[in-house]
């Protein structure tokens, strides 16, 4: 039997034909100033972004607070707080909130395979959606120190004892 | 003289469903003097957009609403009415763990960046398929960009056929 047909197509040019020149544009690699110009872009949406943020989790902390005095959180409510956790992690470190990022990533590894909801699933979302609060209202930027380091292994640990 | 890049000349399709992403995206790309940009938040409008045929290159993220972004690379790399199986994607996405890596790279996406992102590795990959871009190669089960990233040397008999005025079928 003949082996399967495997084909190398070369890349198409046209596009680099069209933009790469030796005139107008940004560097094929960025120069310090280009890099600056790109960097305000994203210093510029910061605020909208901790605004944004903010509004997120107050709603999440309503929605764990209304829950039934000891019951466990509807699939609804875990979902949205994986994808929430989700987008918080993806946006965190662009806007130099990595530990938003992390904390953002051990809420989201936790509420992510939930199948059958339970007490401590509301418990462990609420701690993490408070330290994402703290950390965006105090503007923590960077990982922090040790106090944010050892809180975010508590948090790692309590998601680990509580599944 | 350094190579520039006219960012005027490329037309962006930019697919996430978080707004302030996608905002940020837009912000990004039109700084660098793109002025084509479409940006959709699910599979439906990247999809109607695909169709009208004006994109250069597609960003968009895996998790997106209705079939995911992955979907959208098949749909380009493999449907038959698609009307550019060369298309460059690149997927910008929050699931940044190994497993989304592979699959992304086993459907034909052309570069992954995980989010949180720089501006300077997004940079590095829109640069990449602009200015440097890779071979396709069409076998089965697979039709995308040449997943060989390192040129090793090989003294073994060559078996693949490479005709480089190949075209996809």
């Amino acid at each position: 039997m003949a082996p399967p047909k495997v084909q190398i197509i070369q890349p198409p040019m046209d596009l680099r034909k069209r933009a790469v020149n030796f005139k107008t544009g940004f560097g094929v690699i960025l120069t310090p100033a280009e890099a600056s110009q790109l960097e305000a872009v994203v210093e510029k949406s910061s605020d909208n972004f901790a605004k944004q943020i903010a509004a997120k989790l107050k709603t999440l902390r309503a929605a764990l607070a209304g829950l039934a005095d000891g019951g466990a959180p509807h699939m609804a409510l875990i979902e949205r707080v994986a994808a929430d956790a989700l987008e918080i992690k993806g946006l965190g470190g662009t806007f130099k909130f990595p530990l938003l990022t992390q904390i953002a990533k051990s809420l989201h590894d936790y509420a992510a395979p939930i199948k059958e909801p339970n007490v401590w699933h509301g418990v462990i979302f609420a701690h993490h959606v408070d330290a994402l609060y703290v950390v965006l209202a105090q503007r923590i930027t960077g990982l922090g120190g040790k106090v944010e380091s050892e809180l975010l292994k508590a948090l790692r640990e309590a998601s680990n004892k509580f599944k | 003289m350094p190579e520039k890049i006219d960012f005027s000349k490329v037309r962006f399709l930019i697919c996430d469903p978080n707004a302030l992403s996608l905002t940020m995206l837009n912000d990004i790309l039109s700084m660098l003097g793109a002025t084509y940009i479409r940006k959709v938040n699910d599979f439906e409008k990247a999809m109607n957009v695909l169709k009208e045929g004006n994109i250069d290159i597609v960003i968009t993220e895996h998790d997106l609403p209705a079939e995911g972004g992955i979907a959208l690379v098949d749909y380009i790399r493999n449907d038959p009415s698609s009307r550019n199986r060369l298309l460059p994607v690149i997927l910008l996405t929050a699931r940044s763990e190994e497993q989304y890596v592979v699959e992304a790279r086993d459907h034909g996406v052309n570069e992954f960046v995980a989010k949180p992102y720089t501006v300077d590795s997004l940079y590095k990959r829109l640069s990449m398929v602009i200015a440097y871009p890779r071979p396709f190669v069409s076998a089965p089960g697979y039709f995308g960009p040449d997943r060989r990233r390192k040129q090793m040397p090989f003294n073994g008999n060559e078996r693949r056929g490479v005709d480089p005025n190949a075209r996809p079928s």
